[in-house]
């Protein structure tokens, strides 16, 4: 969806129109729902905040700013919604925790290397990197949100965004030479 | 495998899709409210603009009235000889209840006043949304605040914040060592490196102890510290053993000196209600925090920083 065709859309839904939120719905449910879903890990819990994601668009919808870059603005709601049901959930991950299972420290034995394999085929070939890592891979590539898009939201420095998603896939890729990765 | 080859693997592996969408979608037009909540607003706002234009066409009216009555009287007396006669004119002797209830203007007033009050009462509530607007906190400017008086360093050579550089109240209490209660002595800018050298009295600390009561710091914060203005500084110590400001892209927790303390809105955690608006006058065109700055109690930055130095 262009900004335009988004501002069309945002037109209607402010108008009180339900096909503007349709409209929003069919572009972007799927990717709203895997940004969800790379941070709750849970199909329900993911469908319900999607589903509560397009009820606030249409609640806030009047808020948006044109030329601000709409995918922004609604990861960025995305975002805030998905740390509210994790605080309130109290299942917040320290990144600490998240790092514990970095691929350097567990390929070096078997038994981590195990780990790592099963912890892949549960939660997919991201669940090796740290939290904050497969938030910017998950934007990047899932969103397709751009590294500079991708700073503002995390309130982090570009350098920082680039190299933490070049860091990442390299994790991913040296884990691809050793065999590691499924 | 290469890098896009990675790229491509994470991308076939998010793709998952809703289960199903046409019953979220239904869930969701469920929950939709049937009357959207800015066709209320409109509503709300053409109903105060009638009930406006109502008042303003009932003043038009009176002053009409009053004006043809005045106009009346005015001729009444011109060509009357018994000025007595213009005096009962007001008091309706001899006159019908009808036209005294028509031509009394005081009569006129009260039909007004009792509209005027009801319409107030009426648009008192409807108003009440919007009127909100002015509960928000009033601005202040910086030279409102008890800060001393300005003790400004002269550069030499213009300060940049760093390409790219964000401000991230996380990211600043994660690197922060400790935070220091400091009173600027001087400052000088070094011609060679184009930073700046404050020399500090340290007032009190957070977190690691600074062993001083003195504090040299070199920074090359575009947000330049007032000379005699007190800062509570997020410090960090740099691989040769000096402190340096954790953050620089940003402007410092300043003082007042009457038990208040001024931020940038990039601290979140001290927003809340009672945080006023402050602005400052821009540094320039760099300058991204001069209408972002903020004042609370300098107890809410205490405690803030007290629940950091616990989580330490």
């Amino acid at each position: 969806m262009t900004d335009a065709e988004f501002e069309a859309a945002v037109g209607k839904v402010t108008a009180g129109d339900k096909t503007g939120l349709r409209d929003l719905y069919d572009a972007y449910a799927d990717t709203i729902y895997r940004l969800f879903l790379g941070k709750v890990h849970n199909h329900q819990d993911a469908e319900d905040l999607t589903s509560d994601f397009f009820l606030k668009l249409w609640e806030c919808a009047a808020g948006y700013r044109p030329g601000r870059g709409h995918r922004c603005w609604m990861m960025t709601i995305a975002r805030n919604m998905a740390i509210d049901y994790l605080r309130k959930a109290g299942r917040t991950v320290p990144v600490e925790d998240a790092e514990a299972v970095s691929p350097a420290a567990l390929t070096e034995t078997q038994t981590a290397a195990d780990t790592v394999t099963e912890q892949m085929q549960t939660e997919g070939i991201l669940s090796v990197l740290p939290e904050d890592e497969q938030e910017i891979v998950r934007m990047h590539i899932a969103a397709e949100l751009t590294f500079r898009e991708i700073a503002a939201i995390l309130k982090r420095p570009l350098g920082t965004i680039s190299w933490k998603y070049r860091n990442a896939i390299g994790k991913l890729q040296k884990l691809a030479e050793e065999g590691s990765l499924l | 495998m290469t890098r896009k080859e990675i790229e491509k693997r994470c991308r076939e592996e998010m793709q998952q899709t809703i289960p199903d969408k046409e019953a979220l979608w239904e869930r969701i037009e469920s929950r939709l409210p049937e009357q959207q909540p800015v066709q209320q607003t409109a509503g709300k706002r053409s109903h105060i603009q009638m009930m406006a234009f109502a008042r303003i066409a009932a003043a038009c009216l009176l002053l009409v009235i009053v004006g043809a009555k005045s106009y009346q009287m005015f001729q009444k007396s011109l060509h009357s000889a018994k000025p007595d006669e213009n005096q009962s004119y007001f008091t309706a002797e001899g006159s019908s209840e009808e036209e005294a209830a028509e031509e009394s203007p005081k009569g006129e007033y009260d039909d007004w006043d009792v509209q005027y009050g009801d319409a107030a009462e009426e648009n008192e509530g409807i108003a009440a949304p919007e009127a909100s607007t002015s509960d928000e906190k009033k601005p202040l400017h910086y030279s409102d605040l008890a800060v001393p008086g300005s003790g400004s360093i002269h550069l030499s050579v213009p300060l940049k914040a760093p390409e790219g550089s964000y401000f991230s109240e996380a990211d600043v209490l994660k690197q922060t060592e400790c935070f220091v209660d400091v009173i600027v002595q001087d400052g000088a800018q070094e011609p060679d490196t184009g930073a700046v050298v404050y020399s500090m009295e340290v007032v009190d600390c957070y977190g690691a102890e600074v062993p001083e009561n003195s504090l040299t710091i070199v920074s090359d914060t575009p947000y330049l510290l007032e000379i005699g203005h007190e800062y509570v500084l997020p410090l960090r110590q740099t691989e040769d053993a000096a402190w340096a400001l954790t953050d620089a892209c940003a402007p410092q927790f300043e003082r007042t000196q009457d038990g208040k303390v001024l931020f940038q809105s990039g601290w979140y955690s001290l927003m809340t209600e009672e945080s006023v608006p402050v602005l400052c006058d821009s540094r320039g065109t760099d300058d991204y925090f001069y209408d972002r700055m903020y004042l609370t109690g300098y107890a809410e930055l205490e405690a803030f920083l007290r629940e950091w130095e616990r989580q330490l």
